[in-house]
């Protein structure tokens, strides 16, 4: 009596994944561990001449020295200028610098002349750049349109 | 009689074997992995920023441009890591050594922007390329220290700085 034939059936063969999954895990977690979501941002400014006083428009000039801020604009061809000073002179700490005042002030020249977009920017030579940093985010406003004052920062001699 | 574990090591026996769906595990990490990768490619800060080198915060969201980076740490000017022009301390205050400082620029420092902005254009295949360069100074540097740094940039015909800052949300 003959046999039954058996048929022979070969398995599909498979991909063993379990060491792709954990070199792939390894790897997620290393990049995890050095990743810094959004620290870093950047603060853009300009080189450029001095805005001239006799140029049209606002004009609009920051001084930062020992003191505070001395800002100085035009209004209508005549100058016009307002000191934001610290409490005790010379300005103790970055902290000291009156960036509220003159963020008012910004917000205020801003909405007499809102197609104005550019300040000059003069800080003195003591000035540390975190003093800048704090006048710059005073004078830019916030970072979306609507909010935006004088986006264009340009930097001139102090 | 059987025991109660005899009879649960049977039914277990008799259930279908469960495998776990792996194929759809590795694809959701691979989209992980592409999206961190993509994170990361888009960082233009080579490294990140020495210890020794404290960022001004600011509420700035912009993403850094890539661009090419000097960094101004209380000890010393630096392009890609090498030292162009060393700071020493006055009273404690970051300053330049005598003689370092011509025309308020650092001729050493322009000149290697000049280098580096050749290259960029060289690599750039004939597109045109920004002149920027972005600056990592530390919070404590002085405008006098900063202002020669920023001439030089104008110096090697670059009119765009942009500060690198630690961003802190809006207060």
């Amino acid at each position: 009596m003959a046999r039954p034939r058996r048929r022979m059936t070969a398995d599909p063969p498979e991909i063993n994944l379990v060491p792709l999954l954990d070199m792939v895990s390894l790897l997620i977690q290393l990049l995890l561990i050095n990743a810094q979501f959004g620290v870093y941002a950047e603060l853009s400014s300009a080189l450029g001449q001095p805005v001239a006083d006799d140029l049209p428009g606002l004009s609009l000039r920051v001084a930062i020295g020992p003191d505070g801020y001395q800002v100085s604009w035009q209004d209508g061809g005549s100058p016009q200028s307002r000191t934001f000073a610290c409490e005790l002179t010379p300005c103790q700490s970055p902290e000291a610098y009156d960036a509220v005042g003159l963020h008012a002030l910004a917000a205020e020249l801003k909405g007499a002349n809102p197609d104005a977009a550019s300040v000059e920017l003069a800080p003195a030579e003591t000035v540390p750049f975190e003093v800048m940093a704090a006048t710059m985010d005073a004078l830019r406003g916030s970072s979306d349109e609507a909010g935006a004052l004088f986006p264009d920062i340009v930097l001139g001699a102090g | 009689m059987k025991s109660p574990f005899k009879k649960m090591r049977a039914k277990r026996r008799d259930m279908p074997g469960t495998e776990l769906a792996l194929a759809a595990m590795v694809d959701m990490m691979i989209n992980l992995l592409i999206f961190l990768l993509h994170l990361y490619g888009r960082n233009p800060l080579q490294s990140q920023p020495k210890d020794a080198l404290e960022l001004a915060s600011s509420r700035s969201q912009d993403p850094i441009a890539v661009a090419v980076s000097v960094v101004v740490s209380l000890t010393a000017v630096s392009v890609r890591g090498e030292t162009i022009v060393p700071l020493e301390s006055r009273d404690g205050v970051p300053a330049y050594a005598d003689g370092a400082v011509v025309d308020r620029a650092l001729p050493e420092l322009a000149d290697r922007l000049r280098t580096a902005l050749a290259d960029a254009q060289e690599n750039a295949a004939g597109e045109e390329v920004e002149p920027e360069v972005v600056v990592e100074s530390d919070r404590r540097i002085p405008w006098s220290v900063l202002e020669p740094v920023v001439a030089s940039a104008g110096d090697a015909g670059i009119a765009r700085i942009r500060f690198v800052v630690r961003s802190r949300s809006k207060d």
